[in-house]
């Protein structure tokens, strides 16, 4: 089967985690992704953090930007290229293979780009219907656009930090960059509007896509109903606001937990037969308003029912009866899952620098079909040979050059000056 | 490009709301009989359906879901989140539409697909609930449509590239539950790489320090020291002795020393307001940090305001409200077109 994007190019400068999660779903549906990076390797090729659980079998082996793992699993389905876009022949480089796409996308800082003479009027000039999207923090103008924004920074400028916690002043932030995975997703989208739309007039365009907004948007009806009562939802932990119980509940062994919502009487009869400890006849809980009334006592009840079984068997029992009920997952719990297993989610890929190891696929289905023709992610620079040969025709000579002089590369700087 | 979006679940309806904006004709079709709506349940309509053209139609009968199948057949995509259960009543495989898609709690096979499965019991199997909230106490979930409104974003991507490039496909199916597992930060690479489980720690980042939420004057700050902003944040402390002091100057020194180190910032941050301690850090000493604005401080922020973010939605009976537009926009920024919410359809349209 055909996948959607195929013959369409993006040119791709994105680092981190936002702009390649964006442009990893564009690759799984088919577009051609030229990743282009620097030699020095911003972003989690070259973190310098030394975290656990980063290189399989914690090793990095001599080649730490080849196997770093979040690096791996962000960019399946993307040829690499690394040019130095700070010299002229590379910035020259990198306008060619503007000509020859369809889409530019990056996510550094608001004037990155443009400070190196490399603005979208400077692309346009080569191509005049090329797409670009920028993914700067706060976005290309306005009072923050000069910000410093990493995800967790931008979250709680966008509310989310104060919709979320145990209570009100004890307010928690994800702790996981939330508006990163929020903007990673837009900007498929996004990209994938522009393309239509020039599908349609013949134009390209020029696009904002600040990590704020995409996350505002993601709390839309929450800003509207403060604006109809005047007052913002209150922060109550794990609880819903209009029916009870609904709770992350204790299981049995160490850090284990369920969680379980019955937004209807019917849901909660189903637990309480389940249950069979006469919660239904409790005039405390016999109705809707009673249970949200008494939701201490009903969520310390379902507690002490949960903490001694164990979370999935509770988890399986309860939806047999008809409850919404889901374990709180661990990785290695969801990669034994039956529904993961049968539905074939995970896509294990590796190759001569890296283990082959399973990583989260996609969630999107053509026709029943996941995909199955995917490719591991490059190594540094893996394909310059191939899209300068085959994109922009240069021959040997030229690559050699480009090679010689640092403009192309395939190693860090200080690896090179190692070798 | 006509649209026909219906179901159970608020997943169509942001894709459907991503096709509205897009430009597309959308038609929503609610059930006729519903209870009164909230304010909660209105403001979320008005998110996610202004600008939709309303229908009726109680499709639960069969004269419903004929009249139901008859549009299907006369748009372009039909977009739905109707259970799996639904979804056999209405007979899936053959319903008219030239593109069906579909947006699923667990997707439409496997030994989960009956299952019921809302927001935060996704957020709790896909692995996100497990690494939010303190070490010590019960992990915590959003609070916020997350789960529903990315896997709505899949599915308008997926169908509207199918759509105008030809990919061929007749039905595109996304899994809620898919969706959140293939958000995760570095969970699953930290397990598959190195056996190593990611755990919860309230408001700090795991492994870089510090990454957490401060206390101030009139609210909170989040800070997010990575190695290379240390000495911008150890000048807006005014204690370049901390460059040299053991305890901080590696990453797991300051890891090792949190305690010591948060009395320290909350020493310096308690006087400021979040507005100056934005100020001082962003502006005067460059490194990342943001506050912990309310949603009223939210609508209110000038930044928003002069780059013509909300847009103005009149509501009847209750004036007129801002509401988020689009999260990607064409630049240069302008003004977003007023629109009025006209509510749901309460009979056949």
């Amino acid at each position: 089967m055909d996948r959607p994007l195929n013959g369409l190019r993006i040119l791709d400068l994105t680092h981190v985690w936002a702009g390649p999660l964006g442009t990893r779903i564009l690759g799984d549906m088919g577009a051609e992704v030229l990743k282009l990076e620097a030699a020095h390797a911003r972003g989690v090729r070259g973190i310098p953090i030394p975290m656990g659980g980063q290189y399989p079998n914690g090793d990095p082996k001599d080649e730490h930007w080849n196997r770093q793992g979040i690096f791996n699993k962000l960019n399946r389905n993307k040829k690499g290229i690394c040019i130095n876009l700070k010299a002229p022949a590379g910035r020259e480089l990198f306008l060619d293979l503007v000509a020859e796409s369809d889409v530019v996308i990056e996510n550094f800082s608001a004037t990155a780009l443009q400070n190196l003479g490399l603005g979208y009027d400077v692309m346009k000039e080569r191509k005049a219907d090329i797409i670009y999207i920028a993914m700067p923090g706060f976005g290309t103008s306005g009072e923050y656009s000069d910000f410093v924004a990493f995800g967790p920074s931008v979250e709680p400028m966008s509310g989310l930090t104060a919709t979320m916690g145990y209570g009100e002043g004890e307010l928690r932030n994800t702790a996981m960059a939330l508006p990163d995975a929020i903007a990673g997703v837009t900007s498929a989208a996004a990209v994938v509007t522009a393309l239509a739309q020039r599908q349609q007039s013949g134009k390209g365009q020029y696009i904002d896509l600040p990590l704020h907004e995409a996350t505002i948007n993601m709390l839309g009806e929450r800003y509207i109903e403060t604006q109809l009562t005047g007052k913002p939802p209150n922060v109550i932990g794990n609880r819903n606001r209009f029916f009870a119980p609904q709770g992350v509940y204790p299981c049995s062994g160490d850090d284990n937990w369920i969680a379980i919502a019955c937004p209807d009487d019917e849901a909660f009869a189903g637990f309480s037969a389940f249950a069979a400890l006469g919660w239904r006849s409790r005039a405390d809980f016999s109705s809707n308003e009673c249970r949200m009334a008494n939701q201490d006592a009903l969520d310390a009840e379902i507690a002490a029912f949960t903490e001694t079984r164990d979370k999935l068997e509770l988890m399986s029992q309860l939806q047999a009866a008809g409850v919404a009920a889901g374990a709180v997952m661990t990785t290695p719990e969801l990669l034994n899952d039956p529904q993961v297993s049968e539905r074939q989610y995970f896509v294990e890929l590796g190759g001569p620098h890296i283990e082959s190891i399973p990583y989260p696929g996609s969630p999107v289905l053509f026709d029943s079909v996941r995909g199955t023709d995917w490719q591991r992610a490059p190594t540094l620079g893996e394909h310059n040979e191939e899209v300068l040969r085959e994109l922009l025709g240069l021959g040997n000579a030229e690559i050699r050059s480009l090679t010689d002089s640092g403009i192309i590369a395939n190693l860090p700087p200080m690896v090179e000056g190692r070798r | 490009m006509r649209v026909l979006e219906f179901g159970d679940n608020k997943a169509a309806g942001y894709c459907g709301r991503l096709f509205q904006l897009f430009g597309a004709e959308v038609v929503r079709i609610d059930l006729p009989v519903r209870p009164t709506p909230n304010d909660a349940e209105i403001a979320q309509d008005i998110y996610l359906h202004t600008g939709k053209k309303r229908c009726a139609i109680d499709y639960l009968r069969e004269s419903g879901e004929t009249l139901l199948a008859r549009l299907a057949a006369e748009v372009d995509i039909v977009i739905t989140d109707l259970s799996p259960i639904g979804l056999d009543r209405l007979g899936w495989g053959s319903f008219p539409g030239k593109l069906r898609v579909s947006i699923s709690p667990f997707g439409l096979t496997g030994p989960y697909r009956d299952w019921q499965g809302a927001g935060p019991i996704l957020l709790a199997m896909g692995g996100y609930t497990y690494l939010m909230g303190d070490p010590d106490k019960a992990p915590l979930t959003l609070q916020a449509d997350y789960v529903e409104y990315q896997a709505g974003q899949f599915a308008y991507t997926a169908a509207l590239a199918n759509h105008t490039f030809g990919g061929g496909a007749r039905d595109i199916e996304v899994s809620m539950f898919e969706t959140v597992m293939s958000l995760s930060q570095f969970t699953t690479v930290m397990w598959t790489c190195q056996r190593l489980i990611r755990s919860r720690h309230g408001n700090r980042f795991e492994n870089v320090y510090p990454v957490s939420l401060y206390s101030c004057k009139d609210g909170f700050v989040y800070i997010n020291i990575v190695p290379g902003f240390w000495r911008a944040l150890v000048a807006l402390l005014g204690r370049e002795d901390l460059l040299t002091d053991e305890r901080f100057r590696s990453n797991t020194g300051r890891q090792q020393n949190q305690a010591a180190l948060d009395e320290i910032i909350n020493e310096v941050f308690a006087p400021y307001t979040m507005a100056e301690l934005l100020e001082l850090g962003q502006r005067e000493h460059r490194f990342p940090i943001g506050s912990a604005m309310t949603l009223e401080q939210v609508l209110a922020d000038e930044h928003l305001q002069s780059r013509h973010y909300w847009r103005s939605v009149a509501v009847p009976g209750r004036g007129t409200v801002k509401a988020p537009g689009s999260a990607f926009r064409k630049l240069p920024l302008r003004s977003q077109p007023m629109q009025t919410w006209e509510g749901e359809a309460t009979t056949d349209g």
